[in-house]
């Protein structure tokens, strides 16, 4: 398993963003979904080692990542797009992604290659030398993409990575997400159920810092028949799910 | 050993905005070319106390990642890439304010401005991991102005070691604690980046 956690939680203050979640999962692409502020962001902070749990158990990799030695042997092999992705307006496509890449300790030699096909995998191979300040909000997430995939993580966590993508990028993001869980686990939290229903093998629904929901997509969209609000099954099911824990 | 490449360090003082770190840094030296009186009085013992405060914040801003997150859950090199960072501002801020103050010092010589450049640095850089890049510049400039009141009144204590005598060495001892220190910490921990939930 690369990501096992058992009571997993983080709060801010008195507030419990996460409140004891179980995980265990091995190499495909698993969708988070919940409302704003359901705790699927912190989450993902917590298994991108960005912030440590508040308590409970978490293993990454098959290593603690606690301890110093193990937390750094962890973050070489993850792929990690936030949310928000910070960047130096300055850097081309190719200088930011380089930077992450030698940061993350890529052997030299394979580096530029790397950062090649990344980029390519992007489609953003013609501005491969624009600056990063010149690219409109699509073409920065999908920069972020790159960075995140370049050292061919085991472990590739993305936060709304397909937000400001076109259709047709995202579906070419939803075959390179595939193509990622084949051989990594992939989590990746998303408001597009279509994305989950086209990419992912399993699905979760948070609510409230709790995952409420685990299963594969059809399983959710089972949950919403005849109940459910919503245009698709999958929203059906999320929809169904949600007022079921409300209520 | 692991020795960073030169491209990830150019990358890493690009991302830094070091050229113009250093050019500001350039910048404020110039101040201690300006033809301000130096010899005796409050101004004269303020201007070199200003001066290397200004020097200072430039180093504490330039300890700021636009990265953030992305870059802070990478491995190895970032510790390292951080304190050669600062080590180069800070030394290119020593020298040129030794340059500058060549022939211009007060009766002290160099040696109290290159002393509070090296305290006031430590200062800010510890203010940095504490507080963020953004407001590292705070701490210094109130303890500057503390140290004008000192100044005013004269004070000697060891807690206004900037304004005691040139070759004072529990000021300079002090200076580069508080130098060491935030070296150390800005290389550990990196500065402080705003969490939310």
């Amino acid at each position: 398993m690369n990501v096992e956690t058992s009571g997993l939680t983080r709060s801010f203050r008195r507030r419990k963003a996460v409140a004891g979640v179980d995980l265990a999962l091995g190499a495909g692409v698993y969708g988070l979904l919940g409302p704003n502020g359901a705790g699927k962001t912190s989450l993902l902070r917590v298994l991108g080692t960005v912030i440590p749990p508040s308590s409970g158990e978490l293993r990454l990799l098959g290593r603690d990542p606690a301890g110093h030695a193990e937390r750094r042997e962890i973050r070489r092999r993850l792929g990690y797009l936030p949310q928000d992705l910070g960047y130096y307006a300055g850097f081309t496509v190719v200088e930011f992604v380089e930077y992450i890449a030698l940061l993350k300790e890529m052997p030299r030699q394979r580096v530029p290659r790397a950062v090649a096909a990344a980029v390519e995998d992007v489609g953003l191979g013609d501005r491969a030398r624009s600056k990063l300040r010149t690219l409109s909000g699509g073409m920065l997430r999908r920069v972020g993409i790159a960075q995140a995939i370049v050292n061919e993580p085991e472990l590739l966590l993305l936060d709304e990575p397909t937000a400001g993508l076109d259709p047709e990028q995202r579906v070419q993001f939803r075959g390179l997400m595939r193509r990622m869980g084949e051989r990594a686990t992939v989590i990746v939290s998303t408001h597009l159920v279509e994305d989950v229903g086209a990419a992912c093998d399993r699905v979760g629904l948070m609510s409230d810092g709790r995952l409420v929901f685990t299963g594969t997509p059809d399983e959710l969209s089972a949950r919403g028949a005849g109940t459910g609000v919503g245009d698709a099954p999958l929203e059906r099911g999320y929809s169904a799910v949600l007022a079921e824990i409300r209520t | 050993m692991w020795v960073p490449s030169l491209r990830l360090v150019r990358l890493h003082l690009a991302s830094r905005r070091a050229g113009l770190a250093l050019v500001a840094i350039g910048a404020v030296a110039l101040v201690i070319v300006l033809p301000i009186p130096r010899s005796g009085g409050m101004l004269g013992a303020l201007v070199p106390l200003v001066v290397a405060m200004g020097a200072a914040a430039v180093v504490g801003a330039a300890t700021a990642s636009p990265i953030g997150e992305v870059e802070r859950v990478t491995g190895r090199p970032l510790p390292a890439l951080r304190g050669a960072a600062v080590l180069l501002m800070f030394g290119t801020a020593i020298a040129l304010l030794a340059a500058a103050a060549a022939g211009r010092a007060p009766a002290g010589g160099s040696l109290p401005l290159l002393r509070a450049c090296t305290g006031l640095t430590g200062i800010t850089l510890l203010t940095a991991v504490a507080a963020g890049p953004q407001r590292s510049w705070t701490l210094p400039l109130a303890y500057t102005i503390l140290c004008g009141h000192a100044i005013e009144r004269s004070w000697r204590s060891l807690w206004f070691w900037p304004i005691r005598a040139g070759h004072d060495a529990p000021a300079a001892t002090v200076a580069i604690a508080l130098l060491l220190a935030g070296l150390l910490a800005i290389a550990v921990r990196g500065t402080r980046v705003s969490v939310r939930s």
